[in-house]
């Protein structure tokens, strides 16, 4: 399992919901379906276990009301074959 | 499935110079998800899987795209293999405006992603999609595709089969027209 915030590059994959880490922010996407099976279960333990770490990262420091994620506008340059 | 929980890594390509390649401090802040091209959930192998997130094989893609309707067409032809058993893929970004954005001035941004897919016996066709978060979407015959683009994804079909228009379903706002063919 990725360590939440702790880098700009690990992602991880909770059945067909992709992870994806960052230092200012973690994004989650894709959808889930929890079944009532065993597999419902794992993917149901795996969801509560990174949440749990989420909150543990997030209740361990200081936080900011909001933080700053982008950088500002990308640069815009000229095409050289347009 | 072996690959419903996996860990994995962005990384810069390491056979590219390090003046001709994506860096992940380029991505970061840059306000766009590195989009896979080849997407990760196509492979069946973790060595496949870890390649698919080389820097190589991402585009700055806006993120809405990229988490939605980008991720519902790449499920979409995924359900074609599965159903139809063979299915050749090939996926790109497309930069044809006078003024490009970039990244640190080193990674483009594409104004257009598009796939194309080729079934044997079936036929083929392609999606091109603006690269915003109200991304404007196109389905388009092989031959439309290599007009706009300038890529022929599949050299081996012929004219006729180039020209067909496929139905498939589209995953965004239609581009232009209500039909959102061409």
């Amino acid at each position: 399992m990725i360590e939440p915030f702790a880098d700009d590059e690990t992602a991880m994959t909770i059945a067909s919901m992709s992870v994806e880490n960052g230092k200012t922010a973690v994004v989650l996407s894709g959808n889930l379906t929890i079944s009532r099976d065993r597999e419902g279960l794992e993917a149901a333990r795996r969801l509560k276990e990174f949440a749990d770490a989420l909150l543990a990262a997030l209740q361990t420091e200081a936080l900011p009301d909001r933080i700053e994620r982008n950088g500002g506008d990308p640069r815009t340059i000229d095409n050289p074959f347009a | 499935m072996a690959f419903d929980y996996r860990d994995n890594r962005f990384h810069p390509e390491a056979r590219l110079p390090r003046d001709e390649r994506a860096e992940l401090a380029d991505y970061v802040g840059g306000g766009f998800d590195r989009g896979h091209m080849a997407p990760s959930g196509d492979m069946t192998t973790p060595e496949n899987d870890f390649e698919t997130f080389s820097l190589a094989n991402m585009v700055p893609q806006d993120g809405a795209l990229n988490r939605s309707g980008w991720a519902s067409l790449e499920q979409y032809v995924r359900s074609l293999a599965i159903t139809l058993g063979s299915v050749f893929v090939v996926t790109g970004p497309s930069y044809e405006t006078r003024k490009l954005r970039s990244l640190r001035g080193r990674v483009l941004v594409p104004r257009h992603v598009w796939k194309a897919v080729y079934v044997p016996g079936q036929g083929a066709g392609a999606w091109i999609a603006t690269n915003e978060a109200r991304s404007r979407w196109r389905v388009l015959s092989v031959a439309a595709l290599t007009a706009r683009t300038g890529v022929d994804p599949f050299p081996a079909l012929s004219a006729e089969e180039k020209r067909r228009v496929p139905r498939f379903p589209l995953f965004g706002e239609p581009e232009d027209d209500r039909s959102g063919r061409q």
